[in-house]
């Protein structure tokens, strides 16, 4: 009689056998991977969300590298007793690729993840197979607190590695530079973006939010023909995917307008120009206001969503779990964040204040009072400007002499961070900016009348505001031009000195914010479609510039699309600022900051002369 | 019993000259591959301008080039240290120089140069490392 006995296998010969096994796994992903790469390698790097590389030989080299390192691993995968220094190397090289990757950042950690996958499993086992080896031969002690400290670090790292792939920003291409300049990115989405299929929802959920029930066009966005307003974002909104698709603004929602010849007239739109309609403090209000409702939630917004864009299990679950409440937190802070804008006047269609937010929230400087409300100003003629003057003056009051500088704080204004910052996009928009004319001006008033108003425009008006004024693109001192003071001074030098020192993220080298009180003379290219005018748009037409400061409308309609044609700017009745028009802002100079006092040039001319200059003005 | 005493003893000489020829070529082109892939790592854009290579190139993309040679430079080492002993990775190193002559050929531009590189080193060491193997068989009594 005999009795048979089995023994089981020493730990430490199991553990040997897998990592052999994870080993030559490794080695047939490298193959495999750098295979796929070297046939499709434009597929295999769209797979991967990592940018596309121009010439393909470097990726195709990379490949064939990895194929390579891939033999040097098979003496681990052999013996790695026999081949202990290789075994060694083998999970330290993995795990230095991971490392790089990690340092590159952006999506080519996804590489470092593939290198991790095999890595951690690797050094685990070899570490048990060792360890175990060493306790049989009185070597060593247990060592399972270090196995567990390295696994749970192992694990750290790879989730970290993997919610930094997940979340790194993936942008839309675009071919031409208007498109870009439209809808792409400014490097603000994953900070400030919002999951589009909430924002799609809300104005079907918040509808009550919003001025009339239209939708995002109840704002004034301007839509292109052929867009849905129900499920395509306006002109000035990118979308990403930063982890899910996200909806964020971006410069040409300020700068992009929606013109109509006659009321019955087909829309045009004009890149660059002031964005007459959109209202942005009113489309502010409305997220936040949203996110406070008591319809933001999964319940509701989930079935919205829903009738819009197709969602999966996970998706809904996702969204009502973690996307929902995480960006109802988000927009709540945003709005208490522009608490202190409710106890301004408001800026109405086509105006902003685009500095005070920063000087407030980014710069972390304290609410100091001022009201930097002003008009949204057009970004045409960038090139044509530094022409007429070197360094010419920008924004309303000059605050800034560099393109590049204004280009990319403006993008900070918008929400852009230093981690999705993407200095080509900046530089795109700059070269579009620089070389985009202004639109030729549609009116044709009386050839005589255009004649002799160029002569009086020469006489009066030249030295500030022609190509070739002694003056033009000057700083005009706030009590020589006379216009409202508030927007001048809300720049202040301590908001000069922090925003060029401001290092938060990178060092984004601004030198050349300065601080001057007075507005800049501008150039006048493009007038017929800058309307309403001065900084604070409180005056609605040329013709009523010409008027001394008494007998301009105290309050007025802004934020219409309809041009006009005798009178230069758009459309702008009188109105009650006690009840608001059924379209439009009823816009009230009698506010503080909205005054619409100064710049007298030009209203004590006999009337005659008036209206020729006015007919020149039209033509501009 | 004293010639073939002598001649046992010149064979083992003959293999330590040819063990010592092999590690110091394998040692200058591991020192080069790492120098090349520091500076790969480093200054990518001044490498990839100064050899002419395929561009213009991203520098990730270069920094990944030099990241590789490292890794590859440190899986040599063990065939290095031990080249008798462990084989795979001198075997494996010399085809790998073979292919990557190629893949820099087909590649082209400056990276010719780093073909012709290879391919000498590639003929070196495969000439050396099999003068080696024949000299530690004919050293075993």
């Amino acid at each position: 009689m005999s009795t048979a006995t089995t023994t089981a296998p020493p730990i430490e010969d199991g553990a040997l056998r897998w990592f052999q096994r994870l080993v030559w796994a490794g080695i047939i992903g490298n193959v495999v991977v750098g295979i796929a790469s070297i046939a499709y390698p434009v597929q295999v790097l769209a797979l991967a969300k990592v940018d596309p590389a121009t010439p393909l030989v470097w990726p195709r080299l990379s490949a064939m590298l990895i194929m390579l390192l891939a033999g040097f691993y098979i003496p681990a995968a052999l013996d790695p007793n026999a081949n202990r220094f290789a075994a060694v190397f083998a999970v330290v090289c993995r795990f230095a690729g991971t490392i790089f990757m990690a340092v590159v950042g952006g999506h080519y950690i996804i590489f470092g993840l593939f290198d991790f996958v095999f890595g951690a499993p690797q050094a685990i086992c070899l570490y048990l197979a060792w360890r175990g080896r060493n306790a049989a031969g009185g070597t060593s002690g247990s060592g399972t607190a270090v196995a567990i400290i390295a696994s749970l670090l192992a694990a750290g790292l790879f989730g970290w590695g993997a919610l930094h792939w997940l979340m790194e920003p993936v942008l839309p291409q675009f071919a031409s530079d208007e498109e870009y300049f439209k809808y792409g990115s400014i490097g603000n989405d994953g900070a400030s973006g919002i999951p589009y299929p909430i924002w799609i929802a809300m104005p079907d959920v918040c509808a009550r939010h919003l001025p009339r029930p239209q939708g995002y066009p109840a704002l004034g966005f301007v839509y292109e023909r052929g867009r849905n307003p129900a499920v395509d974002t306006p002109i000035g909104f990118s979308r990403a995917r930063v982890g899910v698709e996200r909806v964020a603004i971006n410069c040409a929602v300020c700068h992009t307008v929606r013109a109509r010849m006659a009321a019955d007239a087909e829309p045009q739109l004009y890149v660059g120009a002031a964005a007459n309609t959109v209202d942005v403090q009113g489309y502010l209000r409305f997220i936040s206001r949203c996110a406070a409702d008591e319809r933001f939630t999964a319940d509701d917004l989930i079935p919205a969503m829903a009738a819009k864009v197709k969602l999966s299990w996970l998706d809904k679950i996702t969204y009502r779990f973690v996307l929902i409440p995480f960006v109802r937190k988000r927009l709540l802070e945003q709005g208490e964040g522009l608490a202190w804008a409710e106890r301004r006047p408001a800026w109405g269609p086509g105006r902003i204040d685009p500095f005070n937010p920063v000087k407030f929230g980014m710069l972390h400087l304290a609410d100091d009072g001022t009201i930097g409300n002003s008009d949204m100003l057009a970004v045409w003629n960038l090139n044509a400007r530094e022409q007429i003057r070197p360094h010419a003056p920008l924004h309303w009051d000059g605050l800034n002499n560099s393109v590049r500088e204004v280009v990319i704080s403006s993008a900070l204004g918008d929400g852009t961070v230093a981690r999705e910052f993407n200095l080509p996009a900046m530089e795109r928009i700059e070269r579009f900016l620089r070389a985009l004319p202004p639109p030729p001006s549609p009116h044709r008033p009386d050839a005589a009348a255009v004649e002799r108003g160029k002569a009086v425009f020469a006489a009066n008006c030249a030295e500030c505001h022609a190509s070739d004024g002694r003056r033009t693109l000057t700083v005009i001192p706030v009590t020589e031009v006379g216009t409202d003071v508030n927007r001048s001074h809300m720049w202040t030098e301590l908001a000069r000195d922090t925003y060029n020192n401001f290092r938060e993220g990178r060092d984004w080298g601004f030198k050349s914010f300065r601080k001057i009180s007075g507005y800049v003379a501008e150039p006048l290219g493009g007038l017929w479609l800058n309307g309403p005018y001065l900084h604070n748009g409180s005056v609605p037409t040329l013709r009523d510039l010409l008027e001394p400061p008494a007998q301009r409308p105290a309050a007025f309609v802004r934020g219409t699309d309809v041009v006009d044609a005798r009178n230069g700017g758009f459309l702008a009745p009188a109105c009650d600022p006690r009840e608001q028009p059924p379209e439009g802002f009823c816009f009230d100079t009698r506010l503080v900051g909205n005054g619409n006092d100064g710049h007298v040039y030009g209203t004590a001319l006999p009337a005659s002369d008036k209206s020729d200059l006015l007919a020149y003005l039209l033509t501009l | 019993m004293t010639d073939d005493a002598l001649t046992v003893g010149w064979t083992r000489s003959e293999a330590e000259t040819r063990r010592t020829v092999y590690r110091r070529l394998l040692g200058f082109t591991l020192i080069v591959q790492t120098v090349l892939g520091l500076i790969a790592l480093i200054v990518p854009v001044w490498l990839a301008r100064s050899a002419n290579l395929p561009g213009p190139p991203p520098a990730g993309w270069v920094q990944l080039w030099g990241v590789m040679l490292l890794i590859t430079a440190s899986l040599y080492l063990p065939g290095w240290i031990e080249p008798l002993h462990v084989r795979l990775p001198n075997i494996v190193g010399i085809i790998a120089r073979f292919a990557l002559a190629i893949a820099y050929v087909s590649l082209g531009r400056g990276l010719r140069w780093f073909a012709l590189y290879e391919l000498i080193f590639a003929v070196a060491l495969a000439w050396s490392y099999r003068a080696l193997l024949r000299a530690d068989l004919m050293s075993r009594p």
